[in-house]
């Protein structure tokens, strides 16, 4: 904070005037108590509008002095006060002496001890429970974060998740591609035999370096003791392309046998670990390399 | 000044007052009433009026004594501030109704301003001192200080733009500060 800037600007001596709003009085009230410089500038400031006060004074009529002390109070305030305070108003009250009923007339019990303690039970039990409602509107507040932060924790966690699968998927999409944009590359649909489903994989055939790939794209999860086994047709027969796992995330599958020459692709389904001789019933998908 | 004339310093003399002891009293009222008393009727304008705000400024002070906080500012100001605004509340309520805040109205309380009150204020050596100061700024902390303007009012009211009052209050009160150097 800088204080010098606050003194001049010129909330102190809209304070000393009086043209403060309440909020700004309880500022300066505070910076002043805080800051001895800017205490020093209201004092100087009030002092000078108090010289200016002393510059108007008249004196008031006299009377108005004797009317005071009569009117006024006088001795220790609060409990203390009953037995010297008595002079003061037994002199309204000297008429009302005979009357015994006082209950409608609250305010000369004021002046009793016990109401004073009753009000200070009374402002403490009002504390107490203004302390306890706050307190109460904490503890909602407090649940209410606890839940945004428990369900912004929720979302957050299935955001990653789904970026975790989007740049799974990416990573394949960019391999796809990159097998295609290989020159001489050729992409075979394997279009199933029973043709009840389309496109179940494609193989992705470079004849120039033999490379085979294979994408899978809808093909079933087999049993445990299956595994998918891909063959090429060379000159009519069969030539076992290697044996493949349906994962979760896998998609393309490079194949490690590579194929120069090749008429037709083929998928079966034989047992775990592949089979010499293609089982021709359990053959899932084939596609011609010329088709 | 003011505290050469007291017995004791001023925070004995607010203790005393919170006691509401009668000797403090008197030492309070012989101290400030004349003041106070000059500031009412400056503000009020009537001797009969400022007798009633005199006396219920005092019945004010006396109630509030207790609640007095040094930290929080001078007991003067503070004295100042509740007779100040005892008056003010006395001229609003008896022009209630009628419009006290039209441009005929400020210009007459600006005329007797300048013409009534200069010459009242002869009982000391410091009228000099306030006679020093620059009218223009002395009129604003008069509208503002002794009659409750707004600077907004007090814009509106002398045609000028509101940077310019604030300005002026500002500086009105720092050449009040060097007239009354401490």
């Amino acid at each position: 904070m800088n204080t010098k800037e606050y003194i001049e600007s010129g909330i102190l001596e809209e304070y000393v005037l009086g043209t403060v709003s309440p909020q700004e009085k309880r500022e300066v009230e505070c910076m002043s108590s805080i800051y001895p410089e800017i205490r020093q500038e209201l004092d100087t400031l009030s002092a000078a509008v108090e010289q200016y006060a002393q510059a108007l004074r008249r004196d008031p009529p006299t009377d108005i002095k004797e009317w005071l002390l009569k009117e006024l109070e006088f001795g220790p305030p609060e409990a203390e006060a009953v037995e010297e305070s008595n002079p003061t108003p037994l002199l309204t009250n000297e008429e009302n002496t005979e009357t015994p009923i006082r209950t409608l007339n609250s305010r000369e019990d004021a002046f009793d001890s016990r109401p004073t303690f009753r009000v200070t039970w009374l402002v403490a039990a009002s504390l107490g429970l203004v302390v306890l409602f706050f307190a109460y509107f904490l503890y909602s507040q407090l649940q209410g974060s606890q839940q945004t932060l428990s369900s912004l924790r929720n979302s957050n966690e299935a955001l990653t998740e789904e970026v975790r699968v989007l740049r799974a998927q990416q990573s394949q999409a960019d391999q796809t591609l990159a097998i295609l944009k290989e020159p001489g590359t050729r992409v075979i649909r394997l279009n199933p035999t029973d043709t009840t489903t389309a496109n179940l994989a494609t193989i992705y055939w470079n004849a120039s370096t033999g490379q085979v790939n294979l994408e899978i794209d809808s093909l079933v999860r087999p049993p445990e003791t299956q595994q998918y086994q891909l063959w090429a047709i060379v000159d009519g027969k069969p030539v076992d392309a290697g044996v493949f796992d349906v994962g979760d995330n896998t998609r393309v599958v490079q194949q490690a046998k590579k194929f120069l020459k090749a008429d037709a692709f083929a998928i079966t389904l034989e047992r775990r670990g592949g089979s010499p001789t293609p089982t021709l019933s359990t053959m899932v998908v084939v596609g011609n390399v010329t088709s | 000044m003011k505290r050469s004339n007291l017995p004791f310093t001023e925070d004995v003399l607010v203790k005393k007052l919170q006691q509401r002891e009668e000797q403090a009293f008197h030492l309070l009222y012989d101290q400030y009433s004349p003041a106070l008393y000059g500031v009412i009727l400056k503000v009020v304008r009537d001797e009969e009026a400022a007798r009633d705000v005199l006396q219920d400024s005092f019945v004010k002070i006396w109630r509030n004594i207790p609640s007095y906080d040094a930290q929080k500012g001078r007991l003067f100001t503070w004295l100042l501030n509740i007779a100040r605004n005892t008056a003010i509340d006395a001229i609003r309520t008896r022009h209630s109704g009628q419009s006290i805040q039209t441009s005929t109205d400020i210009v007459d309380i600006v005329d007797q301003h300048q013409q009534a009150y200069q010459p009242a204020v002869e009982t000391l050596d410091l009228p000099d001192k306030v006679n020093q100061l620059n009218p223009d700024r002395r009129m604003v902390i008069d509208l503002v200080y002794f009659y409750g303007y707004t600077h907004e009012e007090v814009a509106e009211k002398l045609n000028l733009p509101l940077g310019t009052v604030k300005t002026r209050v500002r500086s009105a009160l720092q050449e009040l500060k060097k007239l009354f150097g401490t």
